[in-house]
């Protein structure tokens, strides 16, 4: 007989399986915590806020030091950082500031600059962008006398008609010439952003828009004591403003042309090509380099010659340029041509570094050419007004010379020509017609614009310190210009320093500044702790100023081809 | 004899235990789908505030002026680009509802790739401070000069309002009820233009 008790089992497989329950409960529960991401969420949102926010703050500092007497320009000529993980509250910050015309760090001529404020949080940033125009030291005691706050200035006579435009110079996409696409101004109610149109003598003088011509945005200029002698032919609405001026301003004749020095290097020799466009042209060199005098210039068709500066070089008779065939600019140049200047679908281009004074003694006739910057060779220059937007059209400067012979006062743009740079010929007639397009300014005798010729307006060319500044040092308590000023007779450097040296003043011409009297305080950038010096820096610069963007950039939003929905039904 | 099976008692414990463990296991997985539902409504909600709020102020922070805010929606001068310090059209934004699509729209003007800067300036009015802007949208709407990005989704309702002068109000408050999985709620969204700057005329 068995007595063996068998071994009681119930209730074990109970609770195994509550066991086993128990473990996959809290194994689903781990896991579905570990899902949970909403606080990550928050985290980041939070974070961006406060990187929007710190940005920002960046930004109104950075003004703030702006308007002090720190010498910024110096501090960020390297590499425009003004500010490097610069700690502001529990962000750290980045401000670089760049020069919003060349899009390079500051230098000391920099006066319109893009502000870019970056805000870091644990590894989220935002950034804030601003535009701004700083006065350059001791600007407010300095004026601009080379008349470049005009797009067309005469002596006697503007005379636009058939569909000829004035407009701005403004391309989609580039850097505008005020920089990053925000044209910056003067707050003075716009009249510095006006596209001026001018008679200077005006004795007599007329001004006349015929046909179908038009002016965007333009202001008319008169000299007020000239209301009887100056006649204006306009359609009603064609031009926004009109202002008068109190008294003549000068128009001086252009820097004078530094003299010849008679030798030549080895591979422009003069000889090689003497004999001009009537005799047997010989090629022209490939390199022209260091001062030379040549008799004449023609580069051939499809061929390339370059001068290579720091150069004068004098042309005793004329300078052609042929069909597809290129005159490059390298270096400071100056190209003094005594005879005419003739473009027949060649070009003249100055390379990145290039900087020309054009001068010529005889005709210009441009037919189908082009005259600026470097471009492909296979792109034909634009003439509606989106050429691109060329780093200081004012290092292009176009003079003419005395010349005895009327018939040689005459410069003619004709069919697709394009310029791009400052023409300042005061005792030339330009006339302009077909398709022909000027990227810059024009000062001359009389202005003649037909069929459906234009002038694009570089208002980069206007430091807004000229004589049609009503607050300029130039201008008494009576109205009057200063006679100082009405005898400038050139624009040489001779003049200038004489100038600078009677009114006590500083002197903007051409893109240079002569210096009456430098002022440059350098003070600290921030006070540091332990630093006794008391109170705040004192903010005695004017800064005026825009904000672009604040995170996300709008135009870069709106010009992007998709724009991404909050999807919620796609969240986890 | 033979005792294997079970007694009633063990069987109504069993059933007893089993139906308690079985209501248990039912109301976790309840609670925890209700809460991993009521969090994705939450969340959504607060993710799109949070963009909308990002965007508004992307919008509103850099812009000069608020022109108009009324029922129809919100006018805003953006920028002054030619720096003449009065309105061109192409300086604007409209931000309003599309009940079509249930989307906050952001609308400019904006001028055919063909037409150079010329062109442009010349169609880009320059309109005073009390023109009808709504008018001036038509104008260009029936054009076809004018493109739109969506801000934010799923809208059904959209109230802006300011607590002074529109021209001097610096603060828009704008109410958007928004919907989400079935639920409607209300979000509150202030945001303010940092340098306020009115037009000249």
């Amino acid at each position: 007989m068995n007595t063996r008790t068998p071994r009681r089992r119930r209730g074990m497989a109970m609770l195994l399986v509550m066991i086993c329950m128990a473990t996959a409960t809290i194994l689903a529960s781990a896991y579905l915590a570990s899902r949970e991401n909403s606080p990550a969420i928050a985290e980041n949102v939070q974070n961006t806020a406060a990187a929007r926010w710190s940005s920002l703050s960046g930004l109104e500092m950075t003004v703030a030091m702006l308007e002090t007497e720190f010498d910024w320009r110096t501090h960020a000529a390297n590499d425009g950082m003004l500010l490097s993980d610069h700690p502001m509250g529990s962000a750290n910050l980045d401000v670089r500031v760049i020069d919003a015309g060349t899009g390079m760090p500051p230098n000391q001529q920099t006066r319109f600059v893009l502000i870019e404020a970056t805000a870091r949080v644990n590894g989220v940033s935002q950034v804030a962008t601003a535009t701004a125009e700083i006065p350059l030291p001791g600007e407010d005691e300095s004026v601009d006398v080379d008349l470049s706050e005009f797009a067309l200035l005469a002596s006697r006579e503007v005379r636009l008609e058939g569909m000829s435009t004035v407009a701005p110079w403004s391309t989609p996409g580039t850097p505008s010439p005020s920089g990053s696409g925000v044209q910056l101004g003067h707050d003075d109610g716009g009249q510095s952003q006006r596209i001026m149109i001018g008679v200077q003598s005006g004795d007599p003088g007329r001004i006349r828009f015929l046909g179908n011509a038009k002016a965007i945005n333009s202001a008319l200029l008169k000299v007020s004591g000239n209301h009887d002698k100056v006649t204006l032919e306009l359609r009603p609405g064609e031009i926004a403003d009109i202002l008068n001026i109190p008294d003549q301003f000068p128009m001086p004749l252009p820097p004078p042309a530094s003299s010849r020095t008679d030798h030549s290097d080895q591979d422009s020799k003069p000889g090689k090509w003497r004999g001009g466009f009537g005799g047997l042209i010989m090629a022209a060199p490939k390199t022209i380099k260091d001062d030379s005098v040549l008799q004449a210039l023609q580069v051939k068709p499809y061929k390339t010659t370059t001068i290579k500066g720091p150069a004068t070089v004098h042309v005793d008779d004329d300078l052609k340029v042929r069909y597809k065939g290129r005159l490059k600019i390298s270096g400071q140049v100056q190209l003094v041509v005594h005879g005419d200047l003739l473009l027949q679908g060649g070009s003249i281009e100055l390379l990145d570094d290039a900087e020309l004074d054009l001068y010529i003694g005889g005709r210009v006739d441009l037919v189908n050419g082009y005259i600026g910057d470097m471009k492909p060779f296979w792109r034909m220059p634009r003439i509606d007004g989106t050429e691109p937007y060329m780093n200081q059209a004012e290092r292009l400067r176009i003079y003419d010379i005395e010349s005895g012979d009327p018939e040689a006062s005459t410069w003619r743009l004709r069919g697709n020509t394009v310029v791009k740079g400052s023409i300042y010929a005061p005792r030339t007639s330009f006339i302009s017609r077909d398709n022909a397009a000027i990227y810059g300014r024009i000062a001359a005798d009389e202005i003649h614009m037909r069929g459906k010729s234009s002038i694009f307006y570089d208002p980069a060319m206007s430091t807004g310190l000229g004589f049609t500044d009503a607050d300029s040092p130039a201008w008494s308590d009576d109205g009057t210009l200063s006679p100082a000023f009405k005898q400038l007779s050139d624009l040489g450097p001779v003049q200038l320093v004489q100038l600078s040296n009677v009114v006590k003043l500083s002197i903007n011409c051409l893109g240079k500044i002569l210096e009456f009297k430098p002022v440059m305080v350098r003070g600290p950038l921030i006070q540091l702790p332990g630093n006794k010096t008391p109170g705040p820096s004192p903010r005695t610069t004017p800064v005026n100023y825009d904000l672009v963007s604040i995170g996300t950039a709008l135009e870069q939003w709106e010009g992007s081809d998709e724009v991404t929905l909050i999807d919620a039904e796609k969240m986890p | 004899m033979n005792h294997r099976g079970l007694t009633l008692l063990e069987l109504v414990l069993a059933l007893s235990i089993t139906a308690m463990i079985s209501a248990a296991v039912a109301g976790m997985l309840e609670a925890m789908a209700s809460g991993v539902a009521t969090r994705r409504d939450v969340r959504a909600h607060l993710v799109t505030a949070s963009v909308a709020q990002a965007r508004l102020d992307t919008i509103i922070g850099p812009s000069r002026c608020l022109l108009q805010v009324d029922k129809d929606g919100v006018v805003i001068w953006l920028k002054d680009t030619n720096a003449d310090t009065m309105l061109q059209a192409s300086e604007l934004r409209w931000l309003h509802m599309d009940d079509a699509s249930g989307e906050l729209l952001l609308e400019r003007v904006s001028f055919p790739g063909h037409f150079g800067p010329v062109a442009s300036s010349l169609e880009d009015h320059t309109l005073l401070v009390d023109a009808d802007l709504q008018d001036e949208l038509e104008y260009y709407r029936g054009r076809g000069w004018t493109a739109s990005i969506p801000v934010v989704d799923g809208v059904t309702g959209f109230r802006p309002g300011v607590h002074a002068d529109v021209l001097d109000a610096m603060v828009i408050d704008i109410e958007i009820d928004l919907e989400r999985f079935g639920l409607t709620r209300t979000l509150a969204i202030s945001a303010g233009i940092k340098l306020h700057r009115r037009p000249a005329s």
